[in-house]
């Protein structure tokens, strides 16, 4: 038996295929462009033809993230809130609290003994801290995304970025590089933002150990190790942080069918 | 996808859209006969009015229905072109916007004709809420008329008795100024007698009300917070009629009858919460739904409870106290700790929820900034998840759909998987 969770975020779809042992079978991403519904068939064939599955064959396909509920192919959906926490928990059966920054979202969730959300609280109001808001500063600072964490490493000195509305950090960022900072310095001022308003979220619902950082930007050393020192507890991080809520959705789809 | 369900709603709380029109258009009435006509900003002792024929409406009642119609957009932006920050109460938005227009006499066409309330001879508050004052001060200001209005102070010790009746004692004695100005401006003396058999008819409503409060409590839920949201009008603006009385007993027959025969809100009710604060008018029938869809129902909350729910309290031989009492009732006259024994507590104990959702009002923050400390006690004391939402109350703007639906989904599939997990380890 084979089930399938796909996890249709703001930025990239995500999908793995589950046997019944919860083995994994295989996982696809594609970038989700204009149209979540597209890109999540696009994503489920692409994952089919890498397991060498027919649709046919999947017995069950639960869909999460924001796009959730534009894929026709799924028979349920869920949350990311409760797909990272159930994905997170199956990497790290021991995860108290999990931290998921995705494209367009940061949450933190506290998990109970029984490994059940117990509560969560997700970032108000606009992208600051998120995965856009990296994008945009990376835009700036004109370098790729994925070298913004190992640049932060080579800062040698502090600067700070007060703001997080992602408009005006943008302008403070061009102003700092007007006065000739260091983009390694500038990078690691972003990243600290960032670690900044995530912490207060952990803060808020208990910061409990063991704490799993899961979601496409736990790919950036630069903001994992802010958040570390800010906090002043180590946190995990799975080998792909970005499959944790897909992940997720997959167990859930796994226990839906055997319910069935 | 899986089969969604569906949402039955309680009939008879439809029929509240003859009573709102009728309602308004005696309104319009009042002021075609030469009736005085008063703006009441804020939770007003209507009764007192209603005795002498005063044409009269709440603001944030008005407000509620131009919302639910959809029609908010121009006042509110006639209020924010005249300046008004979009940060104030979005029924006081709604409410000066359209008086602006109306002084200028560019009601919007698609208003509904009832809705088209005639200019106010005064207007009259009733301090529970900080902006009612400005408020009726900005309405005043606007019409050139004059506004009174009544102080309720903070019942910051809920113990003292003392303190509490001279507090009752301080909002009577504006009650009976209000009354020396009312004669002053109908020149006609009080019509104490007919003040008293509208108080009469709102205890006999209050009674039918609490037989209804036992049925609402029912697990499962055969009316829910939504059907109440629908039926506040009757207990509230329109209190004192024979069809708000007559309206609520339609309400509890029906309610009867489908606990009989085993009718339910939703088919399947995994998990009960209770709403607090106010909610989003315009999604009112979106959430009814959104949640039946996920086995949830939104069962009760205090804000649609509505005044003189205890028909004890209500005495038509002594009107001024039994009004002046009413007002200790109202949530943001209280401390926290009284809000959360007599508001939260109790009616997450009569309601028998599994979580509680607060709302926070964008444009309403004087009374939502407690709520964090509010569901941290709850959740300590009471052991309930809660979860906080920002959105409001009557303007669309600031309800961003992914964002709410998407943490009010992730609240009740966390309520609902661990109540199932708890219940299977029992």
């Amino acid at each position: 038996m084979f089930v399938a969770g796909i996890d249709l975020g703001s930025a990239w779809v995500k999908a793995i295929m589950l046997d019944e042992k919860l083995q994994i079978v295989g996982k696809a991403a594609i970038q989700t462009g204009p149209s979540s519904q597209k890109a999540g068939e696009k994503c489920f064939s692409e994952l089919l033809r890498k397991c060498g599955l027919k649709k046919k064959g999947v017995s069950f396909i639960l869909s999460t993230g924001y796009g959730r509920k534009a894929l026709p192919v799924s028979h349920a959906e869920m949350t990311e809130i409760a797909c990272h926490a159930k994905g997170a928990r199956k990497l790290f059966p021991d995860a108290a609290t999990v931290i998921d920054i995705g494209g367009q979202d940061s949450k933190v969730i506290a998990l109970d003994e029984q490994g059940f959300p117990s509560n969560f609280v997700m970032n108000d109001k606009c992208a600051a801290g998120c995965g856009r808001f990296l994008e945009v500063m990376a835009r700036v600072l004109e370098v790729e995304l994925q070298e913004m964490g190992p640049l932060s490493l080579a800062s040698g000195k502090e600067v700070s970025i007060s703001s997080m509305c992602t408009v005006f950090a943008e302008s403070e960022v061009i102003s700092l590089i007007a006065n000739n900072c260091n983009r390694e310095d500038i990078a690691r001022a972003i990243h600290r933002a960032i670690a900044l308003r995530v912490s207060i979220m952990v803060e808020q619902i208990g910061a409990k150990e063991r704490i799993v950082m899961t979601g496409g930007v736990a790919r950036n050393i630069g903001v994992v190790k802010e958040l570390e020192q800010t906090l002043g507890k180590r946190i995990f991080v799975p080998s792909e942080p970005e499959f944790v809520g897909a992940l997720g959705a997959a167990i859930f789809a796994l226990e839906r069918s055997i319910k069935m | 996808m899986e089969e969604k369900v569906s949402y039955r709603r309680v009939k008879s709380v439809g029929l509240i859209k003859d009573i709102v029109r009728g309602f308004y258009e005696g309104v319009i009435d009042a002021k075609r006969h030469g009736r005085k006509v008063c703006w009441c900003v804020g939770a007003s002792p209507y009764e007192v009015f209603r005795a002498m024929e005063i044409g009269h409406f709440q603001t944030e009642n008005w407000a509620v229905a131009v919302t639910a119609r959809g029609l908010e957009r121009p006042m509110i932006e006639e209020a924010e072109k005249a300046g008004f920050s979009s940060d104030i109460c979005s029924y006081a938005s709604i409410n000066i916007g359209y008086a602006l227009l109306l002084k200028k006499g560019r009601v919007p066409e698609d208003l509904s004709p009832e809705l088209r309330v005639p200019e106010p001879d005064f207007v009259f508050t009733i301090n529970t809420c900080p902006s009612m004052a400005q408020w009726a001060m900005t309405l005043s200001e606007i019409f050139n008329v004059p506004f009174f209005a009544v102080d309720v102070p903070l019942f910051y010790d809920d113990k003292d008795e003392l303190h509490y009746q001279r507090n009752i004692l301080y909002v009577m004695e504006q009650l009976r100024d209000a009354i020396s100005l009312i004669e002053t401006i109908t020149r006609a003396p009080y019509r104490w007698d007919r003040l008293k058999e509208i108080l009469a008819i709102i205890k006999e409503t209050a009674k039918v009300r609490q037989k209804l409060f036992e049925l609402w409590c029912h697990k499962p839920s055969a009316i829910t917070y939504w059907d109440m949201a629908i039926a506040l009008g009757a207990a509230n603006l329109f209190r004192g009629t024979e069809e708000s009385l007559h309206y609520f007993r339609k309400i509890y027959e029906e309610v009867k009858e489908r606990i009989e025969k085993g009718i339910f809100s939703i088919p399947k009710e995994r998990c009960r919460l209770l709403w607090y604060m106010n909610h989003p008018w315009f999604k009112v029938g979106y959430l009814s739904r959104f949640f039946a869809d996920l086995d949830a129902v939104v069962v009760g909350g205090q804000y649609v409870i509505g005044p003189y729910s205890d028909p004890e309290k209500i005495d038509p031989n002594r009107p001024l106290w039994t009004i002046a009492e009413e007002h200790p009732t109202r949530p943001y006259v209280r401390t926290m700790r009284y809000k959360i024994e007599k508001f939260l507590k109790a009616l997450a104990t009569a309601f028998q929820v599994d979580g509680v959702i607060f709302h926070s009002p964008r444009t309403c923050r004087p009374n939502s900034w407690t709520h964090f400390d509010e569901g941290e006690i709850l959740k300590r004391e009471m052991g309930l998840p809660y979860l906080i939402i920002e959105a409001d109350h009557s303007d669309p703007k600031f309800y961003s759909e992914a964002e709410v639906d998407n943490r009010l989904q992730a609240f009740v599939e966390m309520v609902i998987e661990r109540k199932e997990a708890c219940s299977l380890r029992e």
